[in-house]
């Protein structure tokens, strides 16, 4: 009878756990479930299976209970408090992860709600593996008060102290609004999606009794503002799938940690379409697309761009050479010449760091006609947010490559990882122009009285700008001093920088004692 | 692939010369800078007209209160940045007004 007894005690402890494992992975129910999908959306539990491989998916904390008293919270029960965690595989590699259920309580954080994501954020931190959180929340669970405010301060925290330690993903997959934009924020890559996505600080409502100004939802915090305007998101999706795909791919490219370099790919030469020489227009006053240039250095011609869509006059991306992970700066000619703008140096500066952080060399080209003019730009602090660009690469350890295309000019010059910032390598095609100024404006001071005084003013005037650019407008003045290390034909520049990248790759640098820098932020 | 042989680029005016691009949305749209003109009062923050203190035709000082504007949860009181007589107000006690809208004119 007694081992009747167990038998039947067995059957039924097993029984009860799948049935509490399937309530609790039913999320909000069916009906949450389906409104969450006719909004174009996928689960959370669809979503991390989208993101990881297959079956790799491991769950922690299906059976927490929120922690809500209040305000008749405390009958209620909320699937695992409306946030799934847990860690999985990403092509083998090791990530954490969590997705915010919206259909549970929509999504709102409350205190075993951020319990969960700090302590899947700990593990890895702990562990020293990429952490990937999907926000998708209406925000803080007001019936909790204060301690859901606690939970996202935790939070918030621990995002500060993992950065530079392990890569740090967000994906807007509905509302962020209010404190929860901070944690992306605070994270080193936010993906977003088109009509799904929406951050904000205050909403339109808000926007509307204060400031009486009409906007929708979209145009106030959708994606399209996120990444082009705001410059908040890196990566732009035109639906989940999409999405998941860039952050496979992007993680592709990354160490798991700082204490690791990233993983070696098999080397493959660049596409035959890209071919240098054939990229570079005759008319030196014509622009490229420095990302066709890109393409002609990088393994397989694969040039991964972040901040695509923000400040496009300068470019950021990562790519590989022979096969070794390298984030690529690049100026764009193709938009606003190229100039360094406050968001161009907000872009370079910040994507310079990251590389810094995790052991990614550095490769900029340089195509800089100069600073961008106007009020705007002086009102908005160019000053403090250029300085930015010159902090970011001086202070940068990882091997630096530094190769000068075309233009280089004044500060520009400097800031784009010259000599001077300690680049490692500084290669300068024949095409490069380094000088102080370019012609027309150096001659404009420098033969001021023999131009003002001509007979014929304008004739004088390009006879002058001819006479400089002869004299200074190529690399080996630059050369001769002994801030460009090597002239080499476009042809050989992939060659060059894989010599490069082999020669840095044990590089030390001392740094003076510090507890931190104070970055013009 | 290569964008280069599009044709139809702007120009660019720089300190270094004129420049073949293109041109950016965030540019294209930038604000010009716009002369300040002392007796044109403006509100600094959106908010709703309180009390106006003054009529077109008073002699105002340098810091008297020309109007009230409660935003952001406070009473503001706005003051004459010169001294002079109203010409104009452009605002009635109970109005919304938006950031930049004119509330007194001067002279």
């Amino acid at each position: 009878m007694r081992r009747e007894g167990d038998v039947m005690n067995f059957v039924q402890r097993i029984w009860e756990f799948f049935s509490r494992k399937s309530t609790a992975a039913q999320g909000g129910g069916d009906k949450a479930i389906l409104k969450q999908k006719a909004s174009g959306k996928m689960t959370a539990r669809e979503r991390i299976a989208a993101l990881l491989d297959p079956g790799s998916f491991h769950e922690y904390d299906l059976f927490v209970e929120h922690a809500g008293k209040d305000f008749g919270m405390a009958d209620k029960e909320l699937a695992a408090d409306g946030v799934i965690t847990g860690s999985g595989l990403i092509e083998g590699r090791p990530v954490c992860v969590y997705a915010q259920d919206f259909t549970v309580a929509g999504g709102s954080l409350g205190f075993m709600h951020a319990r969960k994501i700090t302590k899947v954020m700990d593990h890895a931190l702990k562990m020293g593996v990429p952490i990937i959180g999907i926000n998708d929340s209406g925000g803080a669970r007001i019936q909790e008060g204060v301690n859901s405010l606690a939970g996202y301060g935790e939070i918030f925290y621990r995002n500060t102290l993992a950065s530079g330690v392990v890569p740090q993903i967000s994906v807007i997959l509905g509302p962020c609004a209010g404190g929860a934009v901070y944690s992306p924020a605070l994270t080193d890559f936010v993906f977003v999606v088109d009509k799904i996505s929406r951050m904000f600080i205050t909403g339109p409502e808000v926007v509307k009794t204060v400031v009486g100004e009409e906007i929708s939802m979209e145009e106030l915090g959708g994606a399209r503002v996120q990444v082009e305007t705001a410059g908040n998101a890196h990566f732009f999706a035109r639906d989940e799938r999409e999405c998941f795909g860039q952050i496979r791919k992007l993680v592709s490219f990354l160490p798991d940690s700082n204490r690791r370099k990233a993983a070696v790919a098999a080397p493959k030469a660049p596409k035959a379409a890209y071919k240098i020489e054939a990229l570079i227009p005759k008319d030196s006053k014509i622009p490229f697309d420095v990302r066709d240039i890109v393409r002609a250095l990088v393994d397989d011609s694969d040039f991964f761009e972040v901040q695509e869509h923000f400040a496009p006059n300068a470019v950021t991306g990562f790519g590989r050479i022979e096969g070794e992970t390298v984030g690529v700066v690049g100026n764009q000619a193709l938009y606003l010449a190229g100039v360094l703008d406050i968001d161009a140096s907000d872009k370079i500066a910040r994507f310079v760091r990251f590389c810094d952080a995790f052991g990614i060399p550095l490769v900029t080209l340089v195509d800089i006609p100069g600073y961008l003019p106007g009020s705007d730009q002086e009102h908005g602090g160019v000053i403090r947010h250029g300085a930015k660009v010159l902090y970011a690469y001086s202070e940068a350890s990882v091997p630096k490559i530094t190769v000068i295309l075309r233009k280089a000019y004044g500060g520009g010059y400097i800031a784009m990882c010259s000599h001077h910032l300690r680049a490692d390598f500084v290669f300068a095609w024949p095409t490069a122009e380094i000088a102080v100024m370019g012609p027309e404006g150096a001659a404009n001071i420098i033969f001021r009285n023999e131009i003002m005084g001509a007979d014929d003013p304008e004739e004088m005037r390009r006879v002058k700008i001819k006479e400089y650019t002869d004299k200074f407008a190529n690399p080996y003045v630059a050369a001769a001093a002994g801030y460009v290390d090597a002239v080499i034909p476009p042809g050989e520049t992939r060659a060059s920088i894989a010599h490069a990248l082999k020669v840095t790759r044990d590089k030390e640098e001392a740094r003076p004692a510090r507890k931190h820098g104070v970055p013009p932020f | 692939m290569s964008e280069t042989e599009a044709v139809g680029f702007d120009r660019l005016a720089l300190e270094n010369g004129v420049f073949e691009t293109r041109l950016t949305a965030k540019y294209v749209a930038r604000k010009p800078y716009e002369k300040k003109d002392p007796r044109v009062v403006k509100a600094a923050i959106p908010g709703v007209v309180a009390e106006v203190r003054v009529k077109p035709g008073h002699a105002v000082r340098r810091g008297d209160a020309l109007l009230v504007l409660e935003a952001m949860k406070m009473l503001n009181r706005i003051q004459s940045p010169l001294d002079g007589t109203v010409k104009a107000v452009l605002a009635a006690a109970g109005e919304k007004v938006a950031k930049g809208q004119p509330l007194v004119e001067l002279e």
